[in-house]
């Protein structure tokens, strides 16, 4: 279960419906019931609203299972659910793709490569599985990691290291449309802004020549 | 319930990831307060970032270590189920039990010496210990990626 601590009115649950699958139940619980307590008086246990969310963007369908008494707040979370499923779906929809064209670059230039998962906690959209890719090819083995769904200046983040070490190669980062490398040079230090270390749009091209010095850098 | 290698593998790298994080954040502060000295009066606590960033790679090295000890007792369970040897005995054990090559052994064992100098805060032999965070999670990776790819907890 991910739990949203960021500043909202409500304190937001997100796990795996347990009856609905590929479904998310949303709890939201409103923030300060008791605040405004007079003296003698017995504080009371919060609301919560509990929702079976499917679907996402105009495809989102929701199934009530406590729902507040007012529309206007029913609507509400009904918008907040459907923002965060969104943003989950078209998270995964990024990164899927990603690895979709990464393993097909790399199986071209006959690496052997390997899908697998990553199990991610993400507090706005909820705990879920992002795909991930191994490669090797000999002696070098590399691993795709998904990191983030956003970072500041960026609308998602994925690794890329030598295995079995972790050793950092680069970074990939989603902005301008587009995923872009960064490379690491070992031992560099963090920066603040990532556009300032030295960036390539991620290309066929850009991967086969990264690759291509790994191999020449395991000798 | 099955257990991957590799999520192990990916906790130790998140520990190496958060120290980073840490210490820009840090640097970024010491910086500002060379240009602002009114930030040491204004948030007493920011007093101590020199030696907080000198402290910062051998507390992230405990936290790593901690993680790795963890994954090493996850695996072991399946192998000797209630048993909790101490973490020497237990890496030599693994490391005999999957054929874990000298060398790597060594440089883990290494840092094992290296974490309880810092907990214990003595030295073992003459020599004082001091890795990066970076090689840490090298040494420690190397090892763990030794293990069997899948093991159930």
């Amino acid at each position: 279960m991910a739990t949203q601590q960021t500043k909202s009115p409500y304190m937001v649950s997100i796990y795996d419906d347990p009856g609905v699958k590929a479904a998310l139940r949303f709890t939201f619980v409103p923030k300060g019931t008791n605040d405004n307590l007079q003296p003698g008086q017995v504080p009371q246990p919060p609301p919560q609203y509990i929702v079976t969310v499917a679907g996402h963007d105009d495809g989102t369908t929701f199934t009530w299972v406590a729902e507040p008494a007012k529309a206007s707040v029913r609507k509400k979370l009904e918008e907040i659910a459907k923002k965060r499923v969104s943003a989950r779906h078209g998270w995964l929809a990024q990164l899927s793709e990603l690895v979709r064209k990464v393993k097909g670059w790399a199986d071209s230039l006959g690496w052997n490569t390997r899908l697998t998962e990553k199990k991610m906690e993400d507090h706005e959209v909820g705990n879920y599985k992002a795909p991930a890719l191994l490669l090797q090819d000999d002696a070098v083995r590399l691993f795709l990691e998904p990191i983030s769904r956003a970072a500041p200046g960026a609308e998602g983040v994925v690794d890329l290291y030598r295995m079995p070490a972790y050793d950092d190669i680069a970074s990939l980062y989603y902005y301008a449309n587009r995923w872009n490398v960064h490379y690491m040079a070992t031992g560099a230090r963090a920066v603040g802004n990532i556009r300032e270390t030295e960036a390539k749009p991620l290309t066929e091209a850009t991967l086969k020549k990264l690759l291509e010095e790994m191999k020449k850098d395991a000798g | 319930m099955p257990v991957d290698r590799e999520d192990w593998g990916q906790q130790i790298k998140e520990v190496e990831r958060q120290q980073k994080t840490a210490r820009l954040a840090i640097e970024r502060l010491r910086t500002q307060m060379q240009g602002d000295a009114s930030i040491a009066l204004r948030f007493p606590d920011a007093r101590n970032v020199t030696l907080t960033l000198q402290e910062l790679d051998p507390t992230y090295v405990i936290r790593i270590f901690a993680v790795f000890e963890n994954g090493l007792r996850s695996y072991w369970n399946t192998e000797k189920p209630g048993k909790k040897p101490d973490m020497k005995p237990l890496m030599d054990a693994i490391g005999s039990r999957r054929k874990i090559d000298y060398n790597t052994l060594k440089k883990a064992h290494e840092v094992r010496d290296y974490r309880n100098q810092i907990v214990h805060q003595k030295q073992k032999g003459e020599a004082k210990l001091s890795y990066t965070l970076e090689e840490v999670r090298r040494r420690l990776s190397l090892y763990f990626d030794r293990l069997p790819f899948q093991w159930s907890d």
